[in-house]
């Protein structure tokens, strides 16, 4: 069950810490879903064609970065409206996906890997558990971190200290790139293959979860598990409890709901204190 | 600012994973006309008799709408006189109605051929508008429009037959199988024929075998979602299931790869899926799409097909089968039940089982 949960939060966990760099910045980076969709079909595809599980995940986070950086490039150099230029590179994700399922695979669809990938899930689920430290100690406590954190609240002061926040912009959607390619392939790594459309909005949920946790990385982590619980939750109780399924299946989304509405209040008034 | 877009964010949140697909398909302003629609408005003048496949969702990785096409083809190609189109409405269930108006608008297709359960509705409200325009609907069931044949698959057979399967199964010493006699199903969504036809089905067959077996019912949600399918299915073989009949498109991936993980069964409908997995899938009830495809298209070239009418076809007549002769099949299931599943077949088709299709 513990086990369950945990590989159904590594997606949403490494998506929302990538998310929540480019949030803090001040550039929050809609593009999640669509990153994590292309770096899931990477993922299958180049591990199948050189047979190995390495390149794949490296082509998929690759992949991810490479979209991460088109938005980057639109939103700080042309100076598009980066929820824009997010909602395009979604759309873009799952247009490049197409065209290439088409001519890279025959009959495109869902595509079997043929690698042993599947067995490499619990790299995944690790190397999420150790993100919480990880992005916990590089926030806080390191220069790159805070110079991260003040480019969201204020830029002036960057500029006036001669420091670019567009370095920052750009590396913290990057890590978002890379993040969100790393979580495509966990997903694809998970079931052995790619599904159209097998980010099923997680890139959504993950955005959720960077607002439910307050922009802080142990709250944000929190906040997947909670997700990912619920979902098992639900899954579990639809064996046994006489409710119509349609309406177990909301549960998730009801329990994050009303979590988010419940702090937010209790937070409100600890705050008029 | 923010606020506002914290909402769309919630929003997007909730559209996109919770309440997907089960789009009504009446009401949603069209942006696009079918695009290759009417591309080829010049050929009808010629005499040939052309002949639109009107694909709900996308032909690739759907083995029903392979068979469909191929079915069409081969038939068109036996006829110089016919040229086929095939058009993909995607999987916005909103915009097929949008779409199929605009194709039934092109006035260049003496027939359309479509397939799905939800067709024959949205034909028959285009019908209303383009009155002269025939439709053929595989996979769907509607009586008394003129416009309008469909030919339905017997579900309830197929389905029983699969539950024997898994009777079968769950009861037998094979590798992956143990003694609770549980068996599982897992769907994409809920829809009539699932509810009223396809899980009955199962479960008179699963009881066929032995009425201890109990018939564990679930759905994903959505037919894609194959993160999802994997943990519904992993849990479901955590509780002592060992054998899932998956119903759920993409997702059924999932139900896959749960079963190479804890070494369990799945039971496959509609194609064979036999060479989808590395020996769990041990069993697939499946129809002949091509084989319906292909004699409807001749029919109807011939000017013989009974417009207004509505055909149901099972394992009598010829149309579902049990896939048993797939070596993946012959090696992991030993040949007492392999017996007994080809016996219940010829049961059914001799009619000595009955098995009235339900209302749906």
């Amino acid at each position: 069950m513990i086990e369950d949960i945990f590989k159904t939060a590594t997606p949403y966990i490494l998506a929302s810490i990538g998310g929540l760099f480019t949030e803090l910045c001040g550039s929050l980076n809609i593009a999640l879903e669509g990153q994590i969709l292309i770096g899931a079909f990477w993922a299958i595809v180049v591990s199948n064609m050189t047979g190995s599980i390495v390149l794949g995940l490296l082509a998929a986070v690759a992949a991810s970065s490479l979209l991460a950086l088109i938005t980057a490039l639109f939103s700080f150099r042309f100076r598009a409206n980066i929820f824009i230029s997010g909602l395009a590179a979604n759309l873009l994700a799952y247009g490049l996906v197409t065209v290439f399922s088409t001519i890279l695979v025959k009959g495109g669809g869902v595509i079997r890997a043929e690698t042993a990938i599947q067995g490499s899930s619990y790299f995944f689920t690790v190397f999420a558990l150790l993100l919480l430290p990880l992005s916990w100690y590089v926030i806080n406590y390191t220069p790159y971190g805070m110079r991260c954190r003040v480019a969201g609240l204020s830029e002036a002061v960057l500029y006036y200290r001669g420091i670019s926040p567009d370095f920052y912009r750009y590396t913290a959607l990057l890590i978002s790139g890379v993040l969100c390619g790393i979580a495509g392939a966990s997903l694809a790594a998970r079931i052995g293959a790619f599904v159209p459309n097998i980010s099923s909005g997680r890139g959504w949920i993950a955005l959720v979860a960077i607002y439910l946790g307050y922009r802080k990385p142990q709250w944000v982590f929190l906040s997947c598990i909670l997700f990912a619980s619920a979902e098992s939750l639900a899954n579990w109780t639809q064996g046994f409890i006489g409710m119509p399924a349609t309406v177990i299946l909301a549960l998730p989304y009801l329990i994050t709901l009303s979590v988010l509405t419940i702090v937010s209040a209790v937070r409100k008034k600890t705050e008029q204190r | 600012m923010k606020k506002y877009f914290f909402y769309l964010i919630i929003f997007a949140a909730v559209y996109f994973t919770g309440c997907s697909a089960k789009t009504d398909s009446s009401g949603q302003a069209g942006e696009e006309p079918a695009g290759k629609g009417s591309a080829s408005s010049s050929e009808a003048v010629s005499g040939k008799i052309n002949i639109a496949v009107f694909i709900p969702g996308v032909t690739a990785g759907s083995p029903t709408y392979e068979m469909l096409v191929s079915g069409v083809q081969q038939a068109a190609d036996e006829n110089r006189e016919t040229e086929v189109l095939v058009i993909e409405a995607g999987f916005n269930q909103g915009e097929w109605e949008n779409k199929l108006t605009a194709l039934a608008g092109t006035k260049n297709y003496k027939y359309i051929i479509t397939s799905n359960p939800a067709m024959p509705e949205i034909c028959s409200r285009v019908s209303k508008i383009y009155p002269e325009q025939k439709f053929i609907v595989l996979d769907g069931y509607l009586k008394g429009n003129n416009n309008i044949y469909t030919f339905l698959y017997n579900s309830y057979e197929q389905a029983y037959l699969i539950g024997v399967m898994g009777a079968l199964v769950t009861g037998s010493d094979m590798k992956g199988a143990d003694r609770n006699l549980k068996v599982g199903l897992i769907a994409g969504q809920e829809y009539p024929m699932m509810n009223n036809v396809i899980k009955p089905g199962f479960e008179k067959g699963l009881k066929s075998v032995n009425s201890a077996i109990e018939m564990d019912f679930r759905i994903v949600g959505n037919w894609y979602d194959a993160s999802k399918g994997a943990e519904l299915a992993g849990q479901m073989y955590n509780s002592g299931i060992d054998v899932i009949l998956a119903i759920a498109g993409g997702a059924g991936q999932g139900v896959l790869s749960a079963a190479k993980d804890k070494g369990k069964y799945v039971l496959w409908f509609d194609n064979n899926g036999y060479s989808l997995s590395d020996g769990q899938v041990a069993g697939c009830s499946a129809i002949r799409q091509d084989k319906a495809a292909y004699e409807i298209t001749k029919k109807a070239v011939s000017g013989t097909l009974p417009f207004g009418s509505a055909d149901i076809a099972g394992v009598k007549e010829g149309y579902v089968y049990f896939v048993d002769d797939d070596p993946a099949f012959i090696k992991i299931v030993p040949e007492e039940l392999r017996a007994k599943i080809k016996e219940t077949e010829e049961m059914i088709s001799k009619g000595a089982v009955k098995l009235e299709m339900p209302h749906f």
